[in-house]
């Protein structure tokens, strides 16, 4: 078993660029709304982010299979996007419970505000992810990251990359039997790592 | 003769063992491989550590079951009696105490998770019957991060043995338990549910408990145990390693012993050298219990509140008795209004929210425990349970995420019989009111025997003056004018006599007209007399300035802080509200998606306009308008929602002052977010467009069963179900819903909608409509509507 990184991340750190955040809104980039700024505000409040990560060999078997470590995939846009790689990062990211907590406590009061808290922390997840790239990549150059769900790297791989990045323990990450995380603003994803 | 255990905890310092898995890794375990597999497969390895810790000095060692329950082992039994042997062999010659070792799930409790609070009980009490059967000594509960899993884990060791229980918590660096709760959260529901120890484990070193301890030890009257790891984990030349060396560990820990900490042992990277320089440096201090604490506390899942001299405002809007859009909402099972007057009431200053559901013709037992369920997940504020069914006190208190208050037990035989056994069983702070089978005593002297009476009951149970609030019984002083007297008398009495008083304040009022200034008069009296708290409408200005200058005057707002900000608060609030009155419309407002504007202004309008008319002339015209601007992309979808809000709230305003015929109550339609599913914005977006139009709608919520969608089809009679679905993968789980709706309710129509799904699918699974989006679900929900 690799050894596991754990690190909390500084909100401040979290910057989601205007396009993710306009896109999530679904408002053009440049619109303000006095609401969504409240919600900014409580939301950074209530996450807990955190990462962990996991250093794996890349290894291609005789019969086109793709390897992390011990997990097997035969996914093409993958295999692809790490060509050349031969080792790899796997890493997940949550915004933590506490802002689980939050836009449920949203989903039941507002349905409006809690489509604009919903996108928000989307926004921020991504930021989460992003800043955990940038953690990673220190000292290597790594490829864009690339979660499971994305082309046809199937969404059944997040077993595997919860199993392997011990994102259960470090970052309570739970994941349902349709393999959708808990708490929902979690990310998984891989990334090369091109020295 | 020899000690119990139960009065060797109570009066020595005892030594537990320290972490468990690294050593099992040290002894060959491959990565990866749970230790509690050695169990059976390397007996000898595990008796071997435990019998190192023995030596060490250890007087309990746990047995290696952290990680054993039936749902993660068919063979749970078997593993866990390997393990109790394992260790009763390597304890038997140093007289060492066996502990069953009970970890957590690994599954995240509902509503976050999916593990129900009776199933995680279940789990819990399957381990806790083959350790007790297996011959542990006591139950050690412990690296708890949630504080209703602790609670299950609690419940199922008292409900299936008698053995000693010790439960500790994870706490993180800001003192609070993942799911929220601080150390006085703990305490507060580790008391109530009778444990014998509490404390805490892992996360980090010694040095960083000091001041959770700090907090523990300033609430708790138990013994405190504490089990850091050896400093924080790092990685060093690809393996997990930690900082503190034996003696270091044994240094920082001494000083947790030199607090109070009297159950001292280790945590991850902790080794039998490190137990046995902590004995080394701690036998020789004096050993002493925390000091008797005499709090009433009662607690949330995040906090407690101790209710001393501060008054304390007990929010009474969640009752159904007088008010009817708290009734409707019991009746449908949409729970909307309830939980938003939650939110309001912890907004407006409530410190702790009364819940009462008692409906005629409804099912307290089984609402009691839903809607206290549901309100705490919209406030952290703690809840007071308010019954007079016992069982469905019972049922609510067992679910309950904390320790509740308890409304109420009386003087009456029966009452004293069927509620005092709950409080010593989960736990709680009782109501009780002075009144028996004799009815409401006439005198405040025969108040306060009867309070009497029923703390003599309650010593049986082992409660004492802490675990009661007396309420001396507040009656309407138009019906006899001496009432209000004789209730203040007894509340000063009452609290003469060191006892904890609350009151009812609004029923002094009751049949008069402008119950206000009766209600603060005659709270600000009780205040004066030493009334502890009060259960009042935290939205009423005249009480809350009855409380806030009481507060002042009593030296309890320092810099008056908060008279002035409660001024200032006033003064904000009436300006804007002026400003408004003469620019603002009905049709603007729910234009800007001004909800609570939209309220006002939707009920002034219907002082001189029939509902029908402002329906007609304002809230049409102003959807319109915004449908209008949204399809053109001048309105984004925030705005769009916002505006839908507020002409809800405007809807729900004229629906309010319809005569009964023309509000006749239309059957819901029904919306759900499939089972497996838990992505419920796009449902909620349908919900409120739609009930922006004046549609009902009855949200069923999140990952919800086919069965329970069709069983709530059938109770509301529902001519229209919504479903929606976010991901490929439950997608079947909308299918199976489907099926199950047309085969055994085939009149009921179906629509379809979430980001995977598109016309021709939801044709094949059965739908029949399929909405792109909310819009589309409002046009569908018309023309089906029209086409009836």
């Amino acid at each position: 078993m690799p050894s596991v990184l754990y690190r909390a991340l500084d909100v401040r750190e979290l910057l989601p660029s205007e396009e993710e955040l306009s896109a999530r809104l679904r408002v053009p980039i440049g619109f303000r709304d006095k609401r969504a700024e409240a919600l900014k505000r409580e939301l950074l409040a209530s996450v807990s982010p955190a990462m962990c990560a996991v250093r794996v060999a890349v290894t291609r078997a005789d019969e086109g299979a793709l390897y992390l470590g011990d997990i097997r995939t035969e996914s093409e846009a993958l295999k692809k996007s790490l060509r050349g790689c031969e080792q790899a990062f796997l890493f997940a990211v949550t915004l933590g419970l506490s802002c689980e907590r939050w836009l449920h406590r949203i989903s039941l009061l507002s349905p409006a505000e809690h489509f604009l808290a919903d996108a928000l922390a989307s926004a921020y997840a991504e930021a989460a992810a992003e800043l955990a790239s940038d953690i990673l990549a220190e000292g290597c150059v790594l490829t864009p990251r690339f979660s499971p769900g994305y082309a046809d790297l199937p969404l059944s791989l997040q077993k595997d990359m919860i199993r392997i990045t011990e994102a259960n323990k470090y970052l309570h990450i739970e994941l349902q039997e349709s393999f959708l995380m808990v708490p929902q603003k979690s990310i998984t994803a891989i990334a090369g790592i091109r020295r | 003769m020899k000690k119990s255990l139960r009065q060797r905890l109570r009066t020595e310092r005892l030594y537990f063992d320290g972490g468990f898995g690294t050593m099992v890794q040290s002894k060959g375990l491959p990565p990866g491989t749970p230790p509690e597999l050695w169990n059976l497969a390397h007996p000898e390895v595990i008796e071997g550590i435990h019998r190192a810790y023995c030596e060490a000095g250890s007087n309990i060692i746990t047995a290696n079951t952290f990680g054993v329950n039936c749902e993660k082992y068919e063979n749970y039994e078997a593993l866990i009696e390997a393990a109790v042997a394992n260790a009763r062999r390597a304890a038997a010659p140093y007289g060492a105490y066996v502990a069953l070792d009970i970890g957590p799930t690994g599954k995240l409790l509902k509503p976050y998770g999916t593990l129900a609070f009776e199933a995680a009980v279940e789990i819990f009490a399957k381990s806790v019957r083959a350790g007790q059967k297996a011959g542990a000594d006591l139950i050690v509960i412990e690296t708890m991060n949630d504080s209703l899993e602790t609670k299950a884990a609690v419940l199922a060791a008292k409900e299936n043995s008698v053995l000693p229980i010790v439960a500790t918590n994870v706490y993180d660096e800001s003192g609070k338990l993942m799911t929220g709760a601080d150390a006085l959260a703990m305490v507060a529901m580790l008391e109530g549910l009778g444990v014998d120890a509490l404390g805490m484990n892992c996360a980090f070193g010694p040095d960083k408990m000091a001041p959770i301890l700090e907090n523990i030890l300033k609430h708790t009257s138990l013994p405190v145990a504490v089990q850091p790891n050896a400093g924080l984990p790092f990685i060093k030349d690809g393996k997990t390693a930690f900082p503190l060396s034996a003696e270091e560990f044994a240094t920082e820990t001494a000083r947790l012993a030199e607090m109070g900490a009297t159950l001292l042992g280790g945590c991850c990277g902790t080794t039998p050298a490190c137990i046995r320089a902590l004995i080394e440096k701690t036998k020789a201090l004096p050993f002493s219990l925390p000091t008797k604490k005499n709090e009433t506390v009662i607690s949330s899942y995040t906090h407690g509140v101790v209710i001393d001299k501060a008054p304390i405002l007990i929010g009474e809007r969640i009752n159904p008795t007088g008010k009817k859009r708290v009734k409707e909402a019991l009746a449908s099972g949409n729970l909307s209004y309830i939980l938003e007057e939650a939110a309001a009431q912890v907004e407006d200053g409530a410190h702790i929210l009364d819940v009462n559901v008692g409906v005629p013709g409804l099912s307290e037992k089984e609402l009691l425990p839903k809607v206290a369920d549901a309100v705490q997940q919209v406030t952290d504020a703690p809840l007071q349970l308010d019954s007079s069914d016992p069982e469905a006190l019972a049922a609510a208190l067992r679910a309950y995420n904390g320790k509740a208050l308890i409304n109420s037990v009386s003087g009456k035989r029966e009452s004293l019989d069927k509620v005092l056994p709950l409080a010593k069983k989960y736990g709680g702070v009782l109501v009780a009111l002075t009144m028996d089978e004799d009815g409401i005593p006439a005198t405040a002297e025969a108040r306060v025997s009867v309070a009497r009476r029923i703390l003599a009951e309650g010593k049986k149970y082992g409660l004492s003056k802490k675990d009661f609030l007396f309420d001396p019984l507040c009656m309407t002083v138009s019906a006899d004018k001496d009432s209000a007297n004789i209730t203040l008398k007894a509340v000063e009495m009452l609290t003469k006599l060191g006892m904890k008083t609350v009151l009812g304040v609004s029923n002094v009022s009751f049949g008069l007209p402008e119950r206000e200034r009766i209600n603060a008069v005659f709270y600000t009296a009780a205040l004066d007399r030493g009334l502890t708290a009060a259960i009042l409408n935290p939205h009423s200005n005249a009480m809350k300035n009855a409380y806030i200058t009481h507060r002042l005057l009593h030296g309890l707002d320092e810099g008056a802080k908060d008279y002035i900000d409660f001024v200032a608060e006033n003064a904000t609030e009436a300006a804007p509200a002026a400003q408004n009155a003469s620019a603002l419309t009905l049709q603007a407002a729910i234009e800007k998606g001004l909800k609570d504007e939209a309220q006002r202004l939707a009920k002034d309008a219907l002082h001189n306009t029939a509902p029908t008319e402002v329906i007609n002339r304002e809230i049409i015209p102003a959807l319109n308008a915004v449908g209008e601007r949204f399809e053109k992309k001048t309105l984004f979808l925030p705005g769009l929602l916002m505006s839908a809000e507020a002409a809800t709230r405007a809807f729900s305003a004229v629906k309010d002052a319809m005569p009964k015929k023309e509000a006749a109550n239309t059957p819901p339609i029904l919306l759900a977010t499939v089972k497996g599913d838990i992505h419920d914005i796009g449902k909620n977006i349908v919900k409120v467009l739609l009930e922006s139009h004046g549609f009902p709608v009855l949200d069923l919520g999140r990952d919800v069963a086919p069965e329970t969608v069709l069983a709530e089809a059938k109770r509301s009679d529902t001519p229209l179900v919504g479903l929606s679905a976010l991901m490929t993968t439950t997608v079947p789980a909308m299918e199976e819903t489907i099926a199950l709706l047309k085969k055994e309710l085939p009149q009921v129509r179906i629509m379809v909608g979430g980001a995977v799904l598109t016309a021709d699918f939801a044709k094949r699974i059965g739908a029949d409509f399929y909405c792109a989006d909310g819009m589309a679900a409002v046009h569908t929900v018309k023309g089906f509507f029209e086409e009836q």
